[in-house]
């Protein structure tokens, strides 16, 4: 069996959890490293939060985190829920953005190469 | 909701936001913008990020010529960091019908100053290394051309709009547009009503449906066009590569990441902004052809955006002659992130002052009636 670190099958709650029991401390940091792929820290999202940047998507344009190549991730929800934390609302209230493809990289040369209709 | 506003901007995009800031900075009061979604939610964040001169009629040359100047300033003026990058664009020709216009485009951007030149296939592949030559007659150049984040551009002109008193208002959907006496009075949106004599349709893709609520029909129509970005990776070549013959675009970011991208003419006129698998194929083909290196590097995200086309593929600016106080700054068909600085800026001289420091005359809405059309040979 190939076994993938960087595979979460979707955000399940059960990871929500975890996220919020395991990273919560050490997110209050601003120097914290929250999207690993854009290098982006806590600090850089809570001045957006504070600038009123209050949606992932905003968020996202704002800072780029979870634009790199895990797509998210890894910081979607660690940011989904100190959005929430924020904005004093249930996670299960802010807005999650559109998951755009592919699911994983793919270089462009396999692409090219699918000639099958 | 703000009780009264001199002027109700509807869009919260490039062209929206600019136009904001550029009528704040000359005095107006009252400014409100309305957005439906988030900012730059729409065709301003979805876009190809170019910003290029290189154009074949006078007019579409000397408009991009001086936004390029204040783009050249922007990071400054608007206190944030647009990223902009002047890599140039490197425009191929692989027709002989291309090979004469672009002869004649360099020449009319020449006489306009612009820093633009018709190069070799040599030379294209000295500002280009990876670049499979193949098929290549000849290129243009121009190096002050480039790339500008449009994230960040819009996220400056709007932080620079509200630090002048510009009020904006996110997921607020405008519902109605109120008329009496063939002139605006009011704008209701789902948030309430805002009294106004002057409001700007900035809507881009929906511009044609904002149309609809003071009861003209525009004469523009939306169209997806897809986009491909891969994973950073270090420098491959700076310029933007572009094709008018083979249709495509694409460019290295200052960030690493490659962007990407074709307009396929059986694209049906509609609001579909989903992602397909066939364009991502295709992309990758057209682009392996052209930087076969790229074969190596993997696409992370593929999204969609709408192009507000209009019959001539020029923007319509100016107020509509029915409508009194109905502004519009429509139909960029591609390229309004590039132009937003000086349309914007053309805009509100146009409101406030009743005369533009540019002539934009031509790109009103009567055009279309009057049958003068204005017909520009380079467009992806």
């Amino acid at each position: 069996m190939n076994f993938d670190p960087l595979y979460f099958p979707y955000p399940s709650r059960r990871m929500v959890v975890y996220a919020h029991n395991g990273m919560v401390a050490t997110s209050q940091k601003d120097e914290t490293i929250i999207c690993r792929c854009e290098d982006v820290t806590w600090g850089e999202i809570r001045q957006a939060l504070e600038k009123g940047y209050t949606t992932l998507d905003e968020i996202k344009r704002n800072t780029r985190a979870g634009m790199g190549r895990c797509q998210g991730t890894t910081c979607r929800r660690i940011i989904l829920r100190e959005i929430a934390k924020f904005c004093h609302k249930n996670i299960e209230e802010i807005t999650i953005p559109t998951f755009r493809p592919p699911t994983k990289p793919i270089k462009l040369g396999t692409l090219a190469g699918d000639y099958d209709d | 909701m703000i009780k009264k506003a001199s002027v109700v901007i509807i869009g919260g995009g490039i062209i929206g936001c600019s136009i904001a800031y550029n009528l704040a900075k000359m005095g107006c009061k009252n400014i409100v913008l309305l957005e439906k979604n988030s900012l730059a939610s729409g065709a301003t964040g979805r876009c190809g990020a170019g910003i290029r001169q290189q154009f074949g009629t006078e007019m579409n040359c000397i408009l991009a010529r001086e936004s390029i100047k204040i783009f050249e300033n922007l990071s400054q003026e608007l206190d944030y960091d647009i990223e902009l990058n002047q890599g140039g664009y490197l425009i191929l020709a692989y027709t002989e019908k291309e090979v004469n216009q672009f002869k004649k485009n360099v020449a009319l951007e020449q006489s306009l100053g612009i820093d633009a030149r018709f190069i070799t296939v040599e030379k294209a592949k000295e500002i280009v290394p990876p670049l499979n030559t193949e098929g290549v007659l000849a290129a243009t150049f121009c190096p002050t051309d480039g790339h500008a984040n449009p994230f960040n551009t819009n996220f400056a002109y709007t932080e620079a709009a509200q630090r002048l008193g510009v009020k904006i208002y996110n997921f607020t959907e405008v519902r109605e547009i109120k008329i009496k006496d063939n002139r605006v009075v009011s704008v209701s949106t789902d948030q309430g009503e805002v009294p106004t004599p002057i409001v700007i349709n900035a809507a881009g893709g929906y511009s044609g449906e904002i149309g609809k609520m003071v009861g003209v029909d525009l004469p523009v129509y939306s169209q997806r066009h897809q986009i491909l970005i891969t994973e950073p990776v270090d420098p491959l070549f700076n310029p933007m590569l572009m094709s008018f013959s083979r249709n495509f675009y694409c460019q290295q970011t200052p960030h690493g990441s490659i962007i990407m991208g074709f307009g396929d003419p059986d694209e049906p006129k509609d609001y579909d902004i989903g992602s397909s698998w066939q364009f991502a194929r295709e992309m990758a083909q057209k682009m392996i052809a052209v930087v076969p290196l790229l074969k190596e590097v993997s696409m992370v995200r593929q999204w969609s955006g709408l192009y507000n086309m209009s019959p001539d593929s020029q923007p319509i600016l100016g107020e509509h002659p029915q409508v009194g106080g109905f502004y519009m700054a429509i139909g960029f068909s591609g390229h309004g992130f590039m132009l937003a600085p000086v349309v914007s800026l053309l805009m509100a001289e146009l409101i406030l002052k009743g005369q533009t420091s540019i002539p934009i005359d031509k790109l009103d809405i009567g055009r279309f009636e009057r049958g003068e059309l204005i017909i520009e040979p380079s467009v992806v």
